[in-house]
């Protein structure tokens, strides 16, 4: 019995110091808080880099960060620019060398819940992956690291930096042996991006917009939030007759949404009768320079189909649609009305609206005046001015980073 | 002595569960599935099967709709709740079945998109099944972000003043598209995003009964019978609207105020 006891007690003191062990040293990360209301879906996020403020802080220092570029020209910043939700004002971007790329910036808002990443492949599902495309992409070249890793992963290894990997990995060999003994690994150099990777997709997950007129409307209860024009644009959005909400469906305004509690899998993508050349080799209807989905499919039915972006902030993210052919939300609203676009001139002529493969929802509608100026007023109240404006997502000291 | 009597009562507590773990693993004599057969009169739809009306090949793009308020009809002839299990597709006794037929057709074809899984019932207690063709109006006008799925799924959802699409089934020909969705109208509230307080003109759903095998439970889905009557085209499309003859048309092979004739026994 005596024996049993002392058995007893040597391992209650084995437990406790376990325990006490486990808050030692290395501080654990902070559990991260979602800026969303109780009852929101939370955002799925991948189960080897959860969120934490530490990993979002590195994040944010690295996405505003010209060295990431190998000529130092350019951030992640560069083309997603905070007043304009992370988008840019102009047609298609061009990357750290010059090079222009054949797409519009999307914008980052609510990336977190997106079910694909960029404007039209069904694989890319993590933020994780999608980063390496602006990373190390070749063509067209973005921040063009490829090459050029080792020299890039040193401009890291000052102080504040290390400070901030270690905050960010503590459980990883920045804390235990120090910032210098991955430096020494050469070899390692690329599987070390997987951090920036990692903290870059923290920060890009973190960028979350649901404080909009729409979102006071919608799910807060004020009846007042938003003026009787966005009231009656709002019902024109969700009506058969405009259709709007078939493919900006969901409280992210795109049916290609995943969340924690949304268990079914939707990847949609869709031709809007943006185009239909008639001097493509194959007869099909995009320009051969961007296809969209199909690219990825292969299949011929998937020419022209990308994904319908989110519409919060959309007022500050023009011009728009997959190339950036479209200037104003007034006209993206035409364009629409009128059922796709005719291109009467140019490599490109060919009229979209006869698109064989346009979606079965853009049949064009009749738009007064008023009803175009109703929809303006409602695709407004989707400005979270507050996100645009938001320090928290930017940093004090940009002006010094691009220098 | 007491070493028998202890011998004894293991034996009968061994014998106890053995008895117990054997008549768990009995033949099952319980219902617990029904399945949907999706069909075009004699054709059974799969993946990228087309079907031929006026001489032009429709291909079946998705097909969905939500059931709700499962009974079943007891031998003694009272009609009894069937409650639902819990999962992906399937909560608050509201089920949603079907699926994409063109894109990730095979994962959508799977067997669970198109099955109702219930409680385990006798089978010899059931003689009659019926359902709701929709969902109740208590949970078809709720915030869609709070609910669980499949309820959340906003390609299923109009507006709250709307609610939930009943049935979404869209088609394609090489030259054409034909769509019905299914649903309330008449609903009314302040705005497309608040919830009408009290029921819509049209609720737009319908109680089906059949008879059902319960050896083999399977409930065949005609589109050829839900199609009656409708040419189809763009303009012929259907989105519930309640003046639309096309949507009459679709009403009435539903059984919407009428007999439907669309789902039958499957045999």
């Amino acid at each position: 019995m005596k024996r049993l006891t002392s058995t007893f007690i040597i391992f209650v003191g084995f437990v406790v110091v376990t325990i006490l062990s486990a808050c030692g040293e290395n501080p654990q990360p902070s559990a991260y808080q979602w800026p969303i209301l109780k009852g929101f879906p939370k955002p799925q996020v991948p189960a080897d880099n959860p969120m934490t403020i530490e990993k979002v802080t590195l994040g944010k220092q690295l996405f505003f960060d010209v060295n990431l570029s190998a000529n130092r020209q350019q951030s992640c910043a560069s083309c997603h620019i905070q007043e304009y939700a992370f988008a840019e004002n102009q047609k298609q971007s061009v990357g750290s060398t010059g090079e222009q790329h054949r797409r519009n910036s999307l914008a980052l808002v609510n990336v977190a819940y997106n079910k694909t990443l960029t404007w039209a492949h069904d694989g890319l599902t993590s933020i994780e992956q999608q980063i390496l495309l602006p990373m190390f992409g070749e063509s067209p070249i973005e921040l063009g690291i490829t090459g050029n890793e080792k020299e890039i992963w040193q401009r890291f290894q000052t102080p504040e930096y290390q400070q901030l990997f270690k905050q960010a990995f503590p459980d990883n060999d920045f804390a235990s042996k120090g910032f210098s003994a991955i430096k020494s690994n050469e070899e390692n150099v690329i599987k070390n991006f997987d951090y920036i990777v990692k903290a870059l997709a923290s920060y890009v997950r973190s960028l979350i917009s649901l404080n909009s007129p729409f979102d006071l409307y919608a799910y807060h209860g004020q009846d007042d939030a938003i003026s009787e024009s966005a009231l009656r644009g709002m019902d024109l959005f969700f009506s058969e007759k405009f259709e709007c909400h078939h493919c900006h469906g969901g409280f992210n305004f795109t049916q290609s949404t995943s969340h924690e509690k949304q268990l079914i899998d939707r990847r949609p993508f869709h031709n809007t009768g943006l185009y239909n050349t008639k001097n493509d080799k194959q007869k099909l209807g995009y320009p051969s320079v961007d296809t969209g989905l199909s690219e990825i499919s292969t299949l011929p039915q998937d020419d022209g189909r990308f994904r319908a972006p989110t519409l919060r902030n959309i007022e500050v993210t023009a011009p728009y649609m997959h190339d950036g052919s479209i200037a104003t939300l007034s006209d993206v609203l035409d364009f629409y009305a009128a059922g796709g676009r005719n291109v009467r001139h140019g490599i490109y002529a060919g009229d979209g609206r006869l698109n064989p493969l346009k979606s079965p929802f853009i049949k064009g509608f009749e738009m007064s005046e008023q009803d175009k100026q109703d929809l303006l007023s409602f695709l407004k109240t989707l400005t979270d001015e507050t996100f645009l404006s938001n320090a928290k997502h930017g940093i004090a000291d940009m002006r010094k980073k691009s220098n | 002595m007491q070493f028998n009597f202890f011998t004894h009562a293991f034996f009968v507590l061994l014998t106890c569960v053995l008895f117990i773990l054997l008549s768990g693993c009995a033949p099952d004599k319980k219902l617990t599935v029904i399945s949907f057969k999706p069909y075009y009169e004699d054709t059974a739809l799969t993946c990228n099967t087309a079907f031929t009306r006026e001489n032009i090949a429709w291909q079946v793009e998705q097909f969905q709709f939500f059931i709700s308020n499962v009974e079943y009809k007891s031998t003694k002839g009272k009609w009894l709740k069937w409650p639902m299990l819990t999962n992906a597709r399937q909560a608050k006794d509201v089920a949603l079945i079907g699926g994409y037929f063109v894109e990730g057709c095979a994962e959508q074809m799977q067997v669970e998109n198109w099955q109702l899984s219930l409680q385990a019932i006798e089978q010899e207690d059931i003689s009659k099944i019926r359902f709701t063709l929709g969902v109740p109006f208590q949970l078809n006008h709720l915030n869609p972000l709070k609910q669980p799925s499949p309820l959340n799924d906003s390609s299923m959802f109009w507006v709250w003043q709307t609610g939930h699409k009943f049935m979404r089934l869209e088609l394609n020909s090489e030259n054409n598209h034909w769509l019905f969705h299914l649903g309330s109208t008449g609903c009314k509230s302040a705005s497309a995003l608040r919830a009408p307080q009290e029921r819509c003109q049209q609720a737009n759903t319908t109680v089906i009964e059949l008879d059902i095998d319960v050896t083999a439970p399977a409930i065949k889905v005609d589109l050829a019978r839900l199609l009656n009557n409708v040419t189809l085209s763009d303009s012929t499309s259907c989105q519930s609207a309640h003046q639309d003859k096309y949507c009459q048309a679709l009403f009435s092979n539903l059984g919407i105020n009428n007999n439907q004739q669309v789902f039958r026994r499957y045999q």
